[in-house]
């Protein structure tokens, strides 16, 4: 039995959404994992076909646009008067990939020093980890790689997907942005993350960042799956869970019909 | 006798004198004269016979003389020159006349239609001669205004051109001016944000300061919201702290020693205090999450038009509730139902 209603319709991924840039991209496959979708089509998708949440933290250095960028994604909205967070924020984000139900919890962290040692308890336990920066602020990219060392503290480093984002996009101009940009490509390819350009007040790229976020962390989280299941029969308690919602749904399905 | 022997001589020579043979033939005739009259005299004076046997004599002399001074006789072919110059007049003539005629000709054939043939040629050049020349005038006239007009045209593309070819370079101007200013607005938007953000952190830092040397209002409002049953039991002093933010006596009470050294996440709560706040925010908005989506649930059930029996509806309810735990645990990274993960 599922008590969530289902996703909206603009959060239904059925496939692979394309990285930005081939150079520092986590990976450059056309489509998911072909144990991935062949899993999903026989529902074998384990513990991540229920209501099964990711968490995603974000971190950057104050005033780069954290709070916005999810804000654009989550609600479609902007405020360009700056507000601190305070300590850490979260906003959770229902999918659909590839007709798996997949959640993101997406920790918006402070930039501010006071609030680190707060926001820091938090890091534990992300399964993706995005960097931001200020594309017009040179010491907001140096400043990534602090960022990653503290957010990996608390993390295991080989199980986590890293994402450099460039924000303001619409600030600089494409001469300045090439400029950024290659130094961005290169600090993205040192820390093996994948890069994105975005723009929280034109919107450029924040779906397309925010999907394919979800996609490779589904990806990930359905082949961490099978392989911890192995051998074992791999999703006997979703069966019987999605059998359950089956029944539910054929139920309230043939209601109607019965007596019209 | 006389008279006619020098007459007929006289009278030959005049043609000879005509063409021009030179000063030393008329000096021979001046003698020639000269010699008559002295015989003329001489048989006067003496009579006839005196000089009779003298002018044959003289007159061959005379005449060898004249042979003499003025050169050959007229001759065949000074004959055939003064012909030949005679016809080469009359031919100039004629030919200037037939190239007249040739050139109002053709003017002339298209002019007067099926004109008679038999009519002179002279005529007829003179009745076609009139309006060729007139026509002639009025072309030269188009001719001259359409060579105008031309050139007029020529100078007016010219100007075109030129035209055009400013506009061309007032438009690249503008163009380049354009990029020139769009550049300088990114520019100013990206020094605009670096202050922002540089006047943010000074405030910051600013506040910073400014906390721990007084602690905010909120302190007591934070204290009097923090998680627990102490917030139900003092909903006054919530009350009171919200409605009358920042009243003197309040601050002065919370006030901590003056020149207490700053120290990093002193922030007028207590590191637990922010923690303990985000924490409860953390559950109410997990709470919300659901709740929205539990309403959303029932929400669609209810559009679906289908009753639920009272059984099932007690079970589903149960369910939920376990479900509810579990998500909620997972959002707020609770250990209960780790298992779930």
């Amino acid at each position: 039995m599922n008590i969530l209603a289902p996703v909206r319709r603009d959060r239904v991924l059925t496939e692979l959404p394309q990285c930005l840039r081939k150079e520092a991209a986590l990976h450059v496959h056309k489509g998911f994992h072909p144990r991935v979708t062949c899993a999903c089509q026989e529902h074998r998708t384990g513990t991540v076909g229920r209501f099964k949440i990711s968490k995603v933290i974000v971190v950057g250095d104050l005033s780069v646009g954290k709070t916005c960028l999810i804000n654009r994604f989550c609600k479609d909205t902007f405020d360009k008067n700056y507000k601190a967070t305070i300590g850490v924020d979260f906003e959770m984000e229902r999918f659909e990939v590839l007709g798996v139900p997949f959640s993101l919890q997406l920790w918006d962290t402070a930039g501010q020093e006071r609030f680190k040692c707060i926001a820091s308890t938090y890091y534990r336990g992300a399964q993706a980890i995005i960097i931001v920066f200020n594309l017009n602020d040179v010491a907001s990219l140096e400043h990534t790689k602090q960022w990653l060392a503290d957010a990996l503290k608390e993390n295991d480093p080989s199980g986590v997907l890293l994402f450099l984002v460039g924000s303001k996009k619409d600030l600089s101009t494409p001469a300045q942005y090439m400029l950024m940009e290659k130094d961005a490509l290169k600090v993205a390819q040192e820390m093996k993350a994948e890069y994105w350009a975005v723009s929280s007040l034109t919107g450029e790229n924040v779906r397309e960042f925010f999907f394919r976020v979800t996609a490779l962390t589904f990806e990930a989280n359905v082949l961490a799956e099978l392989e911890k299941s192995g051998s074992r029969r791999i999703g006997d308690v979703v069966r019987i869970n999605s059998d359950d919602s089956n029944l539910y749904l054929t139920a309230s399905k043939k209601k109607p019909m019965c007596c019209p | 006798m006389e008279p006619r022997r020098v007459g007929p001589g006289a009278h030959c020579w005049g043609p000879r004198v005509a063409t021009g043979s030179g000063t030393a033939a008329e000096l021979v005739y001046h003698l020639a004269g000269a010699l008559g009259t002295e015989l003329k005299e001489l048989a006067r004076r003496f009579g006839p016979e005196a000089a009779a046997g003298l002018v044959p004599l003289v007159v061959q002399a005379l005449e060898l003389l004249e042979k003499a001074a003025v050169g050959p006789a007229p001759d065949s072919l000074q004959v055939s020159a003064q012909q030949a110059e005679l016809e080469l007049r009359r031919l100039r003539e004629e030919n200037e006349r037939l190239c007249r005629e040739l050139r109002s000709g053709p003017q002339g054939e298209c002019g007067p239609a099926g004109g008679g043939e038999a009519q002179g040629l002279s005529p007829r050049a003179a009745n076609e001669n009139a309006p060729s020349s007139e026509e002639r005038a009025m072309l030269r006239q188009l001719k001259e205004v359409t060579d105008r007009q031309r050139d007029e045209l020529r100078a007016h593309n010219r100007d075109l051109r030129q035209r055009s070819q400013e506009t061309e370079a007032l438009q690249e101007q503008l163009q380049r001016l354009l990029l020139v200013n769009a550049e300088l607005r990114h520019k100013l938007a990206a020094v605009q944000s670096q202050l922002r953000a540089a006047r943010d952190r000074e405030s910051e830092s600013e506040r910073r300061r400014e906390a721990t040397l007084e602690p905010a209002p909120e302190q007591a409002q934070g204290q009097a919201a923090a998680p627990g049953c102490e917030q139900r039991q003092e909903p006054e002093t919530a009350a009171a702290g919200t409605g009358a933010p920042g009243t003197p006596e309040d601050r002065a009470d919370a006030l901590p020693p003056p020149g207490r050294p700053p120290k990093v996440g002193q922030c007028g709560f207590s590191r637990e205090e922010v923690e303990q706040i985000l924490q409860e925010r953390n559950e109410l908005k997990a709470n919300v999450f659901l709740l929205k989506e539990e309403l959303a649930y029932f929400q669609r059930e209810l559009l679906t038009d289908h009753r639920v029996p009272g059984l099932l509806l007690e079970a589903m309810k149960v369910a939920i509730r376990k479900q509810r735990k579990k998500i909620k645990a997972k959002m707020l990274g609770t250990p209960e139902e780790a298992e779930s993960r």
